[in-house]
């Protein structure tokens, strides 16, 4: 513990050298705006800083990498909460509760909630990537393709969180989503899917365009054929959260927390599963859990503070195995590589001044972020107040130019466009859109893990069931998908059997 | 095609016949565009960024270059691209490699090498077979024995989808040692990082990737390289790691990548670009990126390069027909 101190004490002077402050915070401004614009995601923003920080020592150049991954954690909730426009997929979860306050006059509660979650998650993950880095990094490895598998299954179970009053039609909508991610080629048999012909589809559809199109464009449809009660904000009530909003979502944050970093640090699932888990979790364990959906803060604070956490847990079998979780680390290592710096357990010996400066770092840009978002929630909140008539047509041009700069493809916007008027379909008939984006978010690994694991044990689906830890997750799935069906039920029939009395 | 854009070719003729005739050349005189076919932070990406980073350090290209990501089937959105919308432009480049040939060979979009005018092969990322450390193969020797006595203990991972590289490259092994490649399982992922993860939890017996995406976790050391299908060894962390070759197996994979212009450029922006690209690849800057990046030179240009991408379709078709992948 002692030595740990040491070597903190060690990363901070390293990380509050002042030319590394000003790295960090260039790299926690610059990721903010990564992250508002919807497309341009955490991969891009860091791949394209690679060619300029060879010039760099590398702790600079990895505090000014970590610096912009996590700025865009930050800021890809701004949009979400304003406009309901996810800036990454990760904050695709924060749009459904987030959305809502802000249209309920309640945007700056929900901003600097998603601020200071984040920032607690971020903190206290980063102390646990200091402590146990080296033995977490053998759960990275446990989860095989069948334990994935359940874990994915568990997400999908959420649905039954998700449906608002329609049991079938939120069926419906996960098995389009889940149609939706078979788009694409499949990389089990090689072939492409529903791409009629157009090489533009043969990647599938991007998580991002799919959800701008389903949520954003949607929203602006509605909006401005004048159905959705969306349309006119209410007023706005007050900028910063009160006590209670903190403690309602206190629990919420802890939670996320751990979740998030442990989901994180599995490299089949990061920061995307985790916050729609965490969002789940806050759900499940709601005493009213029929105000989620309408603005509930923990539908906010659980989501944001889980993709934080997971971000930072992303970074162990990075660092201690040598093997990225996720393609933004996958990056990140590509730019390890590049200065000379062998990730592994050597790294903490090897090269203290980057882990250690790294790990500082986090702490710095951490407290950089808060400081930096926290008055901007004001300011974002202005947007709020514009006139439909200008706000919307900015929404769509913002939501235009992130998938465009993100693809440089025109067909991508057609898939946007054309997923914005599917998703008006959808709300005009009742359709709830979560359970789609929730399809179309775990449907890709949800087959491909399947089929992994079926092609390892040659086809005998009792894998599943067998390995205890997969089998466990099932369960898990299995009690969280029927327990409320169940409870309905056995409430419906006892009120039944009240009214049956009654009339005697 | 626009009116500028063929003023712009018609002047870039003339200017580079001009400066053929003496002057120095002044092609290019619009800014290049690299067009990596495939998302940020990949190997096609970083290609693209490392040729801009050492054409600017060697101070090779007056004009000013960009990178554009255009992502899609492997390459198959920008070929269809380059020929549909920039036929004949002269500034553009767009990188190609192994992905390509897998795509070309599959006839996924109706074109092919020679639809373009291929420019040059630069660097090669060669494949390599790893197990766990803890693993009962010494070497490549011991996994072939295994394989040809009893395929079906085998399960192979790689980072890419059935038919393409990782798969391809298994499969081109188990034919050379006389062995049907379709009688070991093969778990496809999403990329050579997951397929090591899948190693690391015991799930396979071994990973099929290239050098670049195992580096990692070759230097933590939790995997062993079993052989480097390389003509011969590489150097830095593999330097003790010995060929497919010296093993008595005399197989070699590489990811090549390289460049291509559009169809219908002149001679002289072709003859321009292997010049510059060949001077690049011999520059101080390119030698550091390529012991940066563990890439190996690969270079290739005019007609051994148009045999060698030949060579490359028809052997990976013929692969792909006796995996039952195309017909």
């Amino acid at each position: 513990m002692n030595d740990i101190l040491q070597f903190l004490a060690f990363g901070f002077s390293v990380a509050l050298q002042p030319h590394n402050v000003l790295y960090a915070a260039i790299g926690a401004f610059v990721g903010t705006l990564i992250g508002v614009l919807p497309g341009i995601g955490p991969v891009s923003g860091i791949a394209l800083l690679i060619p300029l920080i060879v010039s760099l020592p590398p702790a600079s150049a990895m505090i000014l990498l970590t610096a912009v991954y996590y700025g865009t954690m930050y800021g890809g909730s701004t949009t979400s909460i304003l406009l309901n426009v996810p800036g990454e997929a990760s904050s695709v979860a924060t749009t459904f509760d987030g959305y809502q306050m802000a249209q309920q006059g309640r945007a700056g509660p929900a901003l600097a909630i998603a601020a200071v979650g984040s920032f607690i998650a971020g903190t206290v993950s980063v102390a646990a990537l200091m402590l146990f880095s080296l033995p977490l990094a053998g759960w990275a490895v446990a989860f095989g393709p069948a334990e994935n598998f359940s874990l994915m299954v568990l997400g999908l179970s959420s649905v039954s969180m998700l449906t608002g009053e329609h049991f079938v039609k939120a069926m419906i909508s996960t098995v389009a989503g889940l149609m939706l991610a078979t788009i694409g080629v499949d990389i089990v048999s090689g072939m492409n899917r529903y791409t009629f012909g157009m090489p533009q589809l043969y990647d599938g559809i991007d998580l991002v365009t799919g959800a701008v199109g389903l949520f954003a464009v949607s929203e602006v449809l509605l909006a401005s054929n004048g159905i959705t009660g969306a349309g006119r904000v209410a007023k706005i009530q007050r900028l910063w959260m009160s006590a209670r909003d903190f403690l309602d979502s206190g629990w919420a944050i802890v939670r996320g927390t751990v979740l998030g970093f442990y989901v994180g640090i599995l490299p089949a699932a990061g920061a995307t599963i985790a916050s729609f888990l965490s969002y789940n979790l806050e759900r499940r364990l709601a005493k009213d859990p029929s105000r989620f959906g309408k603005g509930d803060i923990r539908g906010v604070a659980g989501p944001e503070s889980a993709n934080n956490a997971a971000a930072v847990g992303n970074m162990i079998p990075m660092l201690s195995l040598g093997i990225p979780g996720s393609s933004t680390t996958a990056v990140m290592m590509g730019a390890l590589l590049i200065l000379n710096v062998i990730p592994g357990p050597t790294l903490w010996t090897k090269h203290p001044d980057v882990v250690w400066g790294l790990i500082a770092s986090m702490y710095v840009s951490n407290a950089i972020l808060l400081v930096l978002n926290l008055p901007l929630v004001g300011l974002f909140v202005q947007i709020l107040k514009t006139p439909e008539r200008i706000l919307y047509p900015i929404v769509i041009a913002v939501c235009v130019i992130g998938v465009y700069a993100a693809s440089r493809s025109q067909a991508e916007l057609y898939v946007m466009l054309a997923l914005g008027a599917f998703g008006y379909y959808m709300r005009r008939h009742d359709y709830p859109l979560g359970p789609a984006i929730l399809g179309l978010v775990l449907g890709d690994r949800l087959e491909q893990t399947m089929r992994q694991a079926l092609i390892i044990k040659d086809g005998n689906w009792a894998v599943f069931v067998t390995r205890p830890l997969s089998a466990a997750i099932l369960a898990l799935a299995g009690l969280s998908l029927l327990g409320p069906l169940f409870l309905n039920w056995t409430r419906a029939r006892t009120l039944r059997r009240y009214a049956a009395a009654e009339t005697d | 095609m626009t009116t500028r854009s063929r003023i712009g070719i018609a002047l870039s003729i003339v200017l580079v016949m001009s400066g053929a005739a003496g002057a120095a050349a002044p092609y290019p005189q619009r800014p290049i565009e690299i067009i990596a076919p495939a998302a940020a932070g990949g190997g096609w990406d970083l290609t693209a960024r490392m040729t801009v980073r050492a054409l600017q350090e060697e101070r090779q290209i007056s004009q000013p270059m960009t990178v554009t990501n255009m992502v899609g089937g492997s390459g198959a959105v920008a070929i269809a691209h380059v020929n549909t919308r920039r036929k004949g432009d002269a500034h553009v480049l767009t990188v190609m490699g192994s992905s390509l040939t897998a795509t070309l060979a599959r006839r996924v979009v109706p074109y092919t090498f020679r639809d373009v005018t291929p420019v040059a092969a630069i660097t090669g990322d060669f494949q390599v077979l790893v197990a766990r450390r803890d693993s009962n193969f010494v070497n490549l020797r011991t996994f072939i024995d295994v394989l040809r006595r009893d395929p079906a203990l085998l399960t192979i991972a790689g980072g890419s989808a059935f038919g393409a590289l990782d798969h391809l490259t298994f499969a081109a092994l188990a034919k050379k040692v006389g062995v049907d490649a379709t009688k070991v399982r093969y778990v496809p992922t999403s990329g050579g990082s997951d397929a090591l993860t899948l190693l690391l939890g015991s799930q396979v017996t071994a990973v099929m990737t290239s050098v670049s995406e195992a580096l990692g976790a070759i230097e933590v050391g939790q995997i062993k390289v079993l052989a480097v299908f390389a003509p011969e060894r590489i150097g830095g962390p593999l330097r003790g790691v010995p060929t497919a070759r010296e093993q008595g197996t005399d197989f070699v994979y590489v990811n090549w990548r390289g460049y291509y212009l559009p169809p219908e450029v002149p001679t002289e922006v072709t003859a321009f670009w292997q010049q510059t690209i060949d001077r690049m690849a011999k520059s101080k800057s390119w030698a550091k990126i390529l012991d940066e990046t563990k890439w190996a030179s690969f270079l290739r240009f005019g007609e051994p390069l148009r045999q060698f991408l030949d060579q490359d379709i028809n052997e990976t078709a013929s692969l792909l027909r006796e995996l039952g992948l195309m017909r």
